[in-house]
């Protein structure tokens, strides 16, 4: 009894002392995830509370927009051209908004932003030169931002990034597998320096090299292309998947080589079917981090790529979801929450291999 | 195990002589290593031998041609400015130098006066004479003289008043040479005062935007390790324990670091808005500060700087906490176990017990959050893109503005090159102490 309270004792403290540090860790993908739900009426109310998702205005009211008749129309009847669920616009600066309304032949253009919930509207009433017809509402909580990311290369992109991050590990896998294995266990002239020289890689990063790497995919007449991206990330994944590696082939016991070579097998075939069984998970969690790593990088992707269709997901979302100044923040969520799922899938799989891979490529 | 291949030899050692060139070891270890060494040398070595030759090019974007121009991407001094800040007008007294400080205005006036083929001008407030400057030109002396009495600063620290240019330094001429402008300083100002040369030119260090990206760097770089430590080391000892749910909120905790910094700082930069800042929100509301007083995280320059390097902590302090966890978790159980029996507390028994064992992790750690502040580009330019008017601009950002938008690729090159040596310096700095520690 005294043992169970104390135990419970010790989940509360651990739980109390971790929820700030948790708080601070979350609440960005908290807000993001909020903000990408929000009608954008709501988005930018100032009035409620922004932690959570407002069913009402301030004034007690859902929120909506007035449909105000230019003060240049004619008097005339007003016809629909919107159905309710017609997603309108994905926000209130769309350059080009979508018609909403028809008044004896012309039309009333938007902007309403997000997917229409209710017009408040006689259909068939007459409209008078600068009068309020009615109103719309919109949807809140909505997916509409969501929606928009199909109109937009949001999933070319990630297409550009999943097919980047596992061109990549394969590379990866082909060069650092071997290398690792003949660092860790075999002994020749040179293999010490060898290693530390590619773990010195480390000391020219990307940032120093984006320069002329620029020049080089340009020589190779790549630029602009995948081929840029799938040729220089492995730059930083091979040094560090072969100082992750390296740790797990140390750790395969040298009898098990030796006794296959007893039994006749050649090295390349004790290498394939004894070794390389034995650090499978040292290969999963190598492969995790090459993927995780060419997911992650930005500044090559940014200085070879400059069309917006070969853009990877990160430099897209952060240059093309931004015109000028203006933020398209709904959008910019959406497409933040849906584009960090991938990086989270292969996290929550492989969280065990993933936190030993982030100790052992800092401690070995 | 079934044997792969018929055994050849039963008995006895393998015949080594007769094995295949591949089947002995030192062959075969290079031919494993072969294409490592390949890329890594086709595509780091090169490009890195490249990049210093750019750097001492003129390359830009759109040239055909590159011109070999030596260092003068690094340092080319055009000319040398003599500046001054503060001067020093009167020492002793301290009543009579108040009353200088206070009537200058309304009793001082310039006296220039000829000296030799110059000209020498003095200030003359009261009884006091002190002789200012001295220069080839009447009206220069003259002028001089007057900014320094009507346009500077007077300010009174004991004794001394101290004539002091806030904002812009009193400029005494710019000059060809060093030599001509060292000559300068010591004939053309007469009262004792604070120069010094200021180098004009088109070499990077004679950029000021390059100095502030320098400082820039080091302030991202170390002010937040310290930070991350103060949140790692908390975390770690708390997930040391075993609890309910240990490891959803470990998983929990590395999110941060896992998520690429371009797609969760799109929600820093949401947060960190202008308008509809959530932080400002929720100040404006606990009553903390009223609506018209609202922070722009982004507009000004030292708040962002502070934005940047809480987002920095905000990625780097999960990899802090995983890696000290590992160190924790690798202290065997007796040792602790012993300690608290010997009658150490919790505190004593992280003090003297798990801490030293800590530390050579700690210094790994540390090492790596290092390296990844110091070489950062993503945070910095997706939350402020090296703003407001550059003020938060580092070198890697420093070096794309130029090199890549710019198009300046071989001054771009240089930039980015200076942060080679203090990596180096850095990392094998670290490294020495992790050896020495480790024997």
């Amino acid at each position: 009894m005294i043992s169970g309270w104390r135990s419970i004792r010790v989940d509360v403290a651990a739980w109390a002392g971790l929820t700030p540090f948790l708080v601070f860790a979350l609440f960005p993908f908290y807000w993001g995830l909020v903000t990408s739900f929000k009608a954008d009426a709501n988005l930018y109310d100032l009035s409620r509370n922004p932690l959570w998702i407002a069913k009402k205005d301030s004034s007690g009211q859902p929120y909506h927009k007035d449909i105000i008749v230019p003060a240049s129309y004619r008097e005339g009847k007003i016809e629909w051209k919107i159905k309710i669920g017609d997603r309108v616009t994905r926000s209130d600066a769309d350059p080009n908004p979508p018609a909403i309304a028809l008044i004896d032949g012309q039309e009333i253009v938007g902007p309403v932003a997000g997917r229409l919930a209710k017009i408040n509207v006689p259909e068939g009433s007459t409209a008078h030169p600068n009068e309020v017809v009615g109103d719309i509402h919109v949807d809140n909580p909505t997916l509409s931002h969501y929606e928009f990311l199909s109109f937009t290369p949001f999933y070319r992109w990630m297409k550009v990034s999943l097919l980047t991050g596992l061109a990549v590990v394969l590379i990866t896998l082909l060069v650092a597998v071997p290398g690792a294995y003949s660092l860790a266990r075999l002994r020749y002239r040179g293999n010490r320096s060898i290693g530390i020289a590619i773990f010195l890689t480390y000391l020219i990063p990307p940032t120093i090299l984006f320069i002329p790497f620029s020049q080089l995919v340009g020589g190779l007449h790549i630029d602009n292309t995948i081929w840029s991206l799938i040729l220089s990330y492995p730059t930083f994944t091979i040094p560090f998947c072969t100082w992750l590696l390296m740790g797990f082939f140390r750790g395969v016991p040298k009898e098990i080589e030796e006794r296959a070579l007893l039994d006749g097998a050649t090295r390349l075939q004790m290498l394939r079917k004894v070794v390389i069984p034995v650090v499978l998970p040292g290969i999963l969690t190598a492969a995790i981090f090459a993927f995780t790593l060419s997911f992650q990088e930005y500044i090559y992707a940014l200085t070879f790529i400059s069309s917006t269709a070969n853009r990877t997901l990160p430099v897209g979302i952060s240059v093309e979801m931004v015109r000028g100044d203006v933020y398209f923040w709904g959008p910019l969520m959406a497409s933040s929450i849906l584009g960090s799922l991938p990086v989270v899938i292969v996290y929550g799989l492989s969280l065990n291999y993933f936190i030993s891979g982030m100790t052992t490529g800092a401690t070995k | 195990m079934r044997p792969l291949v018929a055994p050849t030899a039963v008995s006895g050692a393998p015949p080594m002589q007769r094995l295949a060139f591949f089947e002995r070891e030192g062959p075969f270890g290079y031919a494993l290593v072969l294409p490592a060494i390949l890329y890594l040398t086709a595509f780091i070595a090169y490009p890195f031998a490249m990049s210093i030759w750019l750097s001492m090019t003129d390359a830009s974007a759109g040239a055909s041609k590159w011109n070999y121009i030596g260092l003068d991407n690094y340092s080319k001094v055009e000319s040398w400015e003599l500046i001054a800040n503060d001067f020093v007008i009167f020492d002793g007294d301290k009543a009579e130098a108040q009353r200088i400080a206070d009537q200058h205005k309304d009793e001082g006036k310039v006296v220039t006066a000829p000296d030799g083929d110059r000209f020498k001008a003095s200030l003359q407030i009261g009884s006091h004479t002190i002789p200012v400057v001295e220069t080839n030109g009447e009206d220069d002396a003259t002028y001089l003289a007057t900014t320094i009495l009507n346009d500077l600063d007077w300010q009174v620290h004991g004794g001394k008043v101290v004539a002091h240019a806030a904002d812009s330094p009193i400029s005494f001429g710019t000059f060809e040479k060093r030599g001509d402008a060292n000559d300068a300083r010591k004939k053309s100002v007469l009262v004792d005062s604070t120069t010094h040369l200021k180098a004009n030119g088109t070499g990077v260090q004679q950029d000021p935007n390059f100095l502030l990206a320098v400082k820039n760097t080091l302030k991202y770089t170390f002010g937040t390790e310290l930070v991350k430590l103060f949140f790692g080391i908390p975390c770690a000892l708390l997930l040391y324990k075993k609890f309910r749910g240990r490891q959803l909120l470990r998983g929990l905790l590395v999110i941060p670091w896992v998520i690429p910094i371009a797609i969760s700082g799109q929600a820093w930069l949401w947060i960190l808005d202008s308008t509809y800042s959530v932080i400002n929100w929720l100040l404006v509301h606990a009553g903390i500060i009223s609506p018209a007083n609202i922070f722009n995280f982004r507009g000004d320059a030292n708040l962002a700087m502070f934005s940047l390097v809480v987002v920095n902590v905000w990625r780097g302090f999960p990899f802090t906490t995983i890696v000290i966890l590992a160190g924790l978790t690798s202290i065997p159980d007796e040792i602790i176990e012993r300690a608290r029996l010997d009658g150490a507390n919790a505190l004593q028994r992280f003090w003297y017990v798990m801490a030293p064992m800590v530390r050579p992790i700690l210094m790994v750690s540390l090492l790596f959050s290092v390296v990844f502040s110091f070489t950062d580009f993503n945070t910095i330019w997706i939350i402020t893109r090296g703003g407001p008017y550059d003020q938060t601009q580092v070198l890697s950002t420093y070096a794309y503005q130029v090199g890549v938008n710019a198009g300046y690729l071989g001054k771009g090159a240089a930039i980015s090159l200076f942060l080679f040596p203090i990596m180096v310096v850095t990392v094998f700095g670290m490294l020495q102490w992790l050896r020495r520690e480790n024997m």
